[in-house]
């Protein structure tokens, strides 16, 4: 039918639309520019290689733990690594980890949700028994087992964090399902004909997706997070490599001495983190009809 | 009848089945509806005017509901024997149905222009023919699309060609018929940002733009206020005489049934107690429940000293009355009547009733 329209990427208008709704919240547009700020810089990052960083982020040298100047806006680490640089550097790492997992999470938890919730039957006691078993064992401890068993390195973080979300997703879109599919229009579709692919694909998909995708907003924080645990356990990324968590972690010892080596990368993983809650929170209200026919 | 049968329906008994209890819904349920007719089910609340709309067009909830036997023959063939692909097959181009909260009945994620051409698609999509295996013979006019064909991306159809685009004119045109002020405007409106009344065209917008020959209107007017109601029965009337499809028409309320129906079905627990053309009916009702649910309501001009209620309520589904089902609330009752069930019998031409008061001696 006409209206993929809803899912506000595909169509100019109703993206327009999106758009200025979230802009016209000050702190929804905070959370946009922090997010747009924070994926587009780990874009040119990832697409440049690191070249355009005023120092190599992996070079020791001996100007250690000195405090932030013009030359060194951060200060340096204990190894005399340019604290700036390796922020930045980081940045591309710290995006890659969430939305991997997170895409992989929301989409096979908005396949196995739907599924479940919409047919019912055996194949949702078979999919929920399975979230079941995922949901046995505290999330932190599933992902380092995985990671530990796998081998430390990024990638495999990634596919260590995935089974950690991915059953909240699951179970989250099949409530939803579960109340929208009671609702009239639902029926009213099976009246004019349609099937029941097209009605999931096109009345409970729309509907529970903007409460799924806020949702994933707010986990973003969450999933760096716990991927800093990861790193500093051991399991995650390794220590010459810039990523966030394993800075503030590794650089705990200086808080006292030199405060800026642990707050500084801290406070980024917050500002990302906050970047993320605010445009969720923003979104939520401007995939809300109600809200969207106030703005044309 | 003069004109033909589109729908008949035969002993139609329907049981809602539970793990601790049975009840019968409806009761071997005969009816016929000739084409381009209005007939009105009339009866009070759970007496089987819904289940009966829903086991027409395949959508009874099963389990609990179970089609013990019966046949409902449409266009020829027995809708009870079909399979669900086939069944679904029908719903919309052939059978539409429309609800009673227009409100809920409209998907509140989408424009009002979306919904219709989601309609639209629906029926165009059955032009689409599949002769054999891979190839696809598709509708021309289906296919060169109003916009320039339908491109797919691999193997999606390309959500940037916009149907809603080439289908406007129609959608356009199909508001303007349902008599909605202003189209252009009100198919970029979302459902909310409609009155009870206009939603409630949209959806006959939506059940007529596939061109059924009959549409089942379940309560479409109960959630409406009367001048509003007024209006959409008339819309209602004037559409049926433009296109001449059916229409069978639930509601709870007699004048509703008195505004819009050619002929009128009163049911009462699963069965249906009289079955007359409407004028008929308010005249002369041959039934004693008929006789009660006139006599409950209020007319104008004519002071009978307050309103009668029928004694009793409707029975309790799980308490099974022998006899005449209305018999403990009919004030004639019979001896006869606690002991035999009557059938629907003809009193006159074109009025049967189901009570042995009626019967010939």
């Amino acid at each position: 039918m006409a209206s993929k329209k809803f899912l506000f990427i595909f169509d100019r208008q109703e993206s327009l639309v999106t758009l200025s709704i979230l802009r016209s919240s000050v702190v929804t547009t905070a959370g946009l520019v922090v997010v747009i700020g924070f994926l587009v810089t780990s874009l040119v990052l990832w697409l440049t290689n690191d070249a355009i960083l005023p120092y190599n982020p992996s070079a020791i040298t001996s100007a250690v733990l000195q405090p932030p100047s013009l030359a060194h806006i951060f200060g340096t680490d204990s190894l005399g690594r340019d604290v700036f640089s390796r922020v930045l550097a980081a940045a591309p790492i710290d995006a890659r980890v969430p939305i991997a997992v997170l895409s992989i999470a929301v989409s096979l938890g908005v396949l196995t949700g739907t599924v479940a919730g919409y047919f019912g039957g055996w194949i949702e006691e078979v999919i929920m028994r399975v979230t079941d078993i995922f949901l046995a064992f505290p999330g932190i401890v599933l992902a380092l087992a995985i990671a530990a068993a796998l081998g430390p390195n990024i990638n495999n973080s990634i596919l260590a964090l995935t089974p950690v979300w991915w059953p909240f997703y699951t179970r989250l879109v099949r409530g939803e399902t579960l109340s929208v599919k009671s609702q009239q229009y639902v029926e009213a579709s099976r009246a004019s004909g349609h099937k029941s692919r097209y009605i999931a694909i096109h009345h409970i998909i729309p509907n529970i997706l903007p409460i799924t995708l806020v949702y994933a907003t707010l986990d973003f924080g969450t999933v760096i997070i716990v991927f800093s645990v990861l790193s500093f356990v051991g399991v995650g990324a390794q220590p010459p490599t810039p990523e966030w968590g394993l800075m503030t972690l590794n650089e705990a010892q200086y808080l006292t001495s030199a405060p800026w080596l642990p707050l500084i990368p801290a406070f980024v993983i917050l500002l990302v983190a906050v970047g993320f809650s605010l445009l969720g929170d923003g979104l939520r209200d401007a995939l809300d009809p109600k809200v969207r026919s106030l703005f044309g | 009848m003069t004109s033909e049968t589109l729908l008949e329906i035969r002993s139609l008994t329907v049981k809602y089945r539970t793990r601790v209890r049975e009840v019968k819904a409806l009761d071997g349920v005969n009816l016929q509806v000739a084409t381009g007719e209005i007939v009105a089910l009339v009866g009070e609340s759970a007496c089987g005017k819904s289940t009966l709309g829903l086991s027409i067009i395949g959508l009874l909830p099963q389990p609990p509901a179970v089609v013990e036997s019966g046949e409902i023959l449409f266009a020829g063939r027995d809708l009870l024997r079909l399979r669900e692909s086939q069944i679904a097959a029908f719903r919309g181009t052939r059978i539409s149905m429309i609800f009673q909260e227009p409100m809920s009945s409209l998907d509140p994620v989408y424009r009002v222009g979306d919904l219709i051409a989601e309609a639209i698609d629906v029926r165009e999509k059955r032009k689409v023919t599949r002769p054999f295996g891979p190839f696809e013979m598709t509708n021309p006019a289906y296919k060169d699309g109003r916009d320039g064909g339908f491109k797919r991306v691999f193997g999606v159809r390309n959500p940037r060609s916009n149907r809603k685009r080439a289908y406007s004119a129609e959608v356009v045109e199909a508001l303007r018929k349902v008599q909605i002020a202003d189209p252009a405007k009100t198919q970029e409106k979302y459902p909310h940002e409609l009155s009870g009344g206009m939603a409630q065209r949209v959806m006959i917008a939506q059940a007529l733009i596939e061109g059924p020959s009959l549409l089942i209107a379940d309560e479409p007017t109960s959630a409406l206020d009367v001048t509003t109601q007024a209006e959409v029965l008339n819309l209602m009337r004037s559409l049926r005489d433009e296109i001449g499809a059916s229409i069978i028409f639930i509601t709870h309320d007699l004048a509703v049934a008195a505004q819009i129906a050619d002929r009128v079905a009163v049911m009462y627990a699963g069965d249906i107690v009289e079955l007359a053309n409407v004028g008929d009916l308010f005249r002369q009702p041959q039934h004693p429940y008929t006789e009660g649910l006139i006599n409950s309501f209020p007319r104008q001009f004519k002071d009978e000293g307050g309103l009668e209620a029928i004694p009793g309520e409707v029975p309790d589904y799980h308490t099974q009355i022998v006899g005449c089902k209305f018999n403990p609330r009919c004030r004639y009752a019979l001896d006869r009547c606690r002991v035999a069930q009557p059938d629907l019998i003809e009193v006159r031409p074109s009025q049967k009733a189901a009570c042995f008061l009626r019967y010939p001696e």
